[in-house]
């Protein structure tokens, strides 16, 4: 082999990067809000419009119905500490950000959620993020990012581990951003 | 500093590989074993280099091999395809969608 073995190094320093990153923070999400309101952030009444994962430099769309990105953004809020379902559920409920999601457009999306339902939910998440490392290639388990821990009694607590950004598109802005 | 495999390299593309590797301060190892082998060791590594030139069955195996060993245990090692025959875009989609980094060399 002979020539210009530069790009070896150059590759092998790089994932060495990703993997000392990945292994401290997970994978990176980025979840997006529309209607926000001047001067405000994260306020009720913006949408979850969209959640994407990133790695390597790209970012796929995950492909969530609207209960399933309220869950998902509410979980990265709280991603500090791990949470029963009745929890989960008391915090969506208690909170208004869901209560009046999406109402700065006029029209309100809203999202009942059940303690039993939010097993299901969790397996849907994770479903999509299964299918997102897979477009991005990245070998992780979803259940090593939407974890589930167990308790001393038979309760089961949800976390989200992973490093998670918020971007806001304005009001008078949301038709002409563009999705990367 | 890391552990780096190489696998299914002619002995004169490893040496070269081995000596640029340990020349930035890497561990080396370059290993003969079959695939069936190698799965018990990955734990070892931080980044497995597989050279894909040929496109042959073993490299495919320890792509495989490698895949299914981080599925069960993580992102680590990381999977660097390299080939110095250029296959076109949809070799390197095949080999990422499984997980390897991919690059060509001269």
């Amino acid at each position: 082999m002979s020539g210009d073995l530069q790009p070896i190094v150059e590759h092998v320093e790089l994932l060495l990067s990703e993997l000392a990153e990945s292994l401290q923070a997970g994978p990176r999400i980025r979840i997006v809000h529309r209607f926000q309101s001047a001067g405000t952030i994260c306020k009720a009444g913006e949408e979850v419009w969209a959640i994407l994962l990133g790695y390597r430099g790209r970012e796929v769309l995950l492909a969530l119905p609207l209960a399933l990105r309220l869950l998902l953004n509410y979980l990265a809020e709280t991603r500090h500490i791990p949470q029963s379902a009745a929890q989960i559920v008391a915090g969506l409920r208690r909170s208004a950000f869901y209560a009046k999601h999406g109402a700065n457009s006029g029209a309100p999306s809203t999202r009942r959620f059940s303690r039993s339902g939010i097993k299901e939910y969790v397996k849907r998440i994770r479903g999509a993020l299964q299918r997102a490392f897979r477009d991005v290639g990245l070998d992780l388990d979803p259940g090593d990012v939407l974890i589930s821990k167990g308790t001393v009694g038979n309760e089961v607590q949800y976390q989200l581990r992973a490093r998670v950004e918020w971007t806001h598109v304005p009001e008078d802005r949301t038709n002409g951003w563009s999705r990367r | 500093m890391a552990h780096i495999l190489l696998l299914n390299f002619d002995p004169a593309a490893a040496k070269a590989v081995d000596a640029l590797l340990r020349g930035k301060g890497h561990h080396v190892t370059v290993e003969a074993s079959d695939h069936s082998q190698i799965a018990s060791d990955l734990h070892r590594f931080d980044v497995v280099m597989i050279d894909m030139s040929l496109d042959n069955a073993a490299g495919h195996a320890y792509v495989t091999a490698v895949r299914n060993h981080r599925a069960e245990h993580g992102p680590r090692p990381m999977l660097l395809c390299i080939s110095r025959i250029y296959r076109g875009p949809r070799f390197a989609l095949d080999l990422e969608r499984k997980g390897a980094r991919v690059v060509y060399v001269r």
